[in-house]
């Protein structure tokens, strides 16, 4: 496409037709302030449009993809954001664009030797992200596998025993692999899905449109489609959430695992390895060389889902087992 | 003809230079002959082995317990902290009740009496770790109660108990130690503080129980789970053109 010239090109105001675009919102922001305005003054402040405001729904409309957005309008979608939790859940929460760090990869292993089935990590991934409790997203399914074989398709992950782990059984918990040649990335459409830097794939929920090719193309069943508006109790909302990770999603777009951005790329551990009473889960840079992630890939014997497939997941599992039986 | 005749003289004379050296590999026709004799001296002398070349003791001697190194943890390992754990230890500090310096302390391996027999110690006195191969002053410094002890008598610790267990449980404490075993806890980046062995495992008691899982995932009102369908019906390919499976009669 053609870009009309512009005087100063720069990352802040964008080139080209962005330019011309957030004029156009600038004056339409103001026809909706006057909007807001005058509907405030009429009354309480009625939420429609899924419990947005003229002035939000217009800007949500016409916001961008998240790689074309400038800082200006990447602040004013993290408000459009809080301001919409508070009118929904009544509850304020606090959105974040954290950029990835430089120089790190994220790798996670997972030992089957010591995971026994508790879904703790499951019970963690749903408080900390944000998930709709009666909607089926789960980020993280734990399979009960038969021992002795590594059949997927007879594996079991509504198991309900009464105690686990049971015998004869071991279990394999499967989240998104993050894969470095991710098929979802190569399905989508439109570009909602992609790489980041730190390895992580990530989605622009405002940007997916919900077909669901994405979820088609995983091999894992790590991509989980929000059927229903997800309802989560206001009072176990996670207030600190990042806009490429955790923050309240709509109906109507695909989510999945994202090793907890808002909490990895400060330093934290996912929540997933935070609610393990196992220990078995180790997550890390593999970048560092010193990094555990890197002792467990370079001294255990480690293995991948579908490995065959040349999705390259970045998610490992590891055992103890050893030739002498130490 | 002539060949075959220098081939064997070849061969005969690569036979006595063989025999000559003492090695195996002979026609045995050839080595019964010689085979008695030695057989003969070996019943008369006691029986000794003819050591491999491999393995000749050492040309300075065996080595001696002086000689050993006092393993000191690994040299490569990524610095790392220990989370406290004495805090969580219900009676402590243990001078309060052993704090008698007897002259004549019974080391003696032993059942003990245990609470609620009122003569009974109000802690573990019996465990089941090792099954019974290992008792109290394996790991307790019997002197000074608050203190664990290794092997070679140096004093750990409580917090550090880690450098005791890893004594028996090596491959385990170099994983440890290295992060492939435990939970890292805080952040993955940044300070390395790591969970000491006693908080997942109680040492004398250390079988982890099994426990109630977590909800399954939800289903939709009305639906059954699947679960081993392909174990129950026949698979699409292998159902036949009447819609039933190889081998198996119409359904009334």
């Amino acid at each position: 496409m053609a870009k009309p010239p512009s005087p100063e090109p720069s990352p802040e105001k964008g080139d080209g037709f962005s330019q011309y675009r957030r004029k156009f919102l600038a004056g339409l922001a103001e026809v909706g302030a006057a909007g807001a305005v005058a509907a405030t003054a009429a009354g309480p402040a009625r939420a429609a449009w899924g419990g947005s405001t003229l002035q939000d729904a217009m800007g949500s409309l016409f916001q961008d993809h998240y790689q074309r957005m400038s800082r200006d309008e990447i602040q004013a979608a993290l408000q459009r954001i809080e301001r919409k939790a508070l009118r929904k859940h009544g509850v304020e929460i606090h959105c974040e664009d954290t950029p990835p760090i430089p120089g790190v990869v994220f790798g996670y292993a997972l030992n089957i030797s010591k995971c026994k089935g508790y879904r703790d990590c499951v019970a963690g991934c749903l408080k900390e992200n944000n998930q709709g409790r009666d909607s089926q997203v789960q980020y993280i399914r734990v399979l009960q596998m038969d021992r002795g074989t590594m059949n997927l398709e007879q594996s079991d992950h509504y198991y309900d025993p009464k105690a686990v782990p049971v015998p004869g059984k071991f279990y394999l918990p499967v989240q998104c692999m993050q894969c470095d040649n991710p098929p979802c990335v190569k399905a989508c459409p439109v570009n909602a899905t992609w790489k980041e830097p730190d390895g992580i794939v990530v989605i622009d929920y405002d940007w997916c449109i919900g077909c669901r090719y994405c979820m088609t193309a995983c091999p894992y069943w790590a991509r989980h489609f929000n059927w229903t508006d997800p309802k989560i109790p206001a009072a176990e909302i996670n207030p600190n959430t990042n806009y490429l990770g955790n923050r309240p999603r709509p109906k109507g777009v695909v989510e999945k695992c994202h090793f907890c951005t808002q909490r990895t790329r400060k330093g934290r551990q996912p929540a997933c390895q935070e609610a393990c009473p196992t220990g078995a889960r180790v997550f890390g840079n593999l970048m560092d060389p010193k990094s555990e992630i890197r002792y467990v890939l370079e001294h255990k014997t480690v293995f991948r889902l579908k490995e065959e497939l040349g999705t390259e997941p970045k998610f490992w599992y590891y055992t103890d087992d050893r030739p002498n039986g130490s | 003809m002539a060949l075959l005749m220098s081939l064997r003289s070849a061969a005969g004379s690569l036979l006595l230079s063989m025999m000559a050296l003492g090695l195996a590999a002979v026609p045995p026709l050839a080595q019964a002959a010689d085979a008695a004799e030695p057989a003969a001296s070996a019943a008369s002398s006691a029986f000794r082995h003819r050591p491999l070349r491999e393995n000749q003791p050492p040309p300075e001697g065996l080595p001696q317990a002086s000689d050993l190194e006092v393993f000191k943890g690994y040299p490569g390992a990524p610095p790392y902290k220990v989370v406290p754990r004495k805090q969580n230890i219900l009676l402590y500090p243990c001078s309060m009740c052993h704090n008698l310096n007897l002259p004549k302390l019974n080391t003696t391996p032993r059942k003990l009496r245990v609470a609620p027999d009122p003569n009974g110690a109000p802690h573990w006195a019996v465990m089941s770790h090792g099954k019974g191969r290992i008792w109290c002053l394996d790991c307790h410094f019997a002197r000074d109660r608050e203190w664990l002890h290794t092997l070679d008598g140096a004093k750990v610790d409580f917090n550090d108990a880690a450098v005791v267990c890893g004594q028996c449980h090596s491959t385990r404490y170099k994983d440890w130690v290295f992060g492939a075993h435990g939970k890292r806890a805080e952040g993955w980046s940044g300070e390395r503080e790591l969970y000491s062995c006693a908080h997942c495992h109680d040492p004398h008691n250390p079988t982890l129980q099994p426990r109630e899982p977590g909800r399954p995932p939800p289903l939709r009102a009305g639906l059954a789970p699947m679960n081993r369908v392909h174990e129950e019906t026949p698979l699409v390919w292998q159902r036949t053109q009447e819609g039933l499976p190889h081998g198996q009669a119409a359904k009334p």
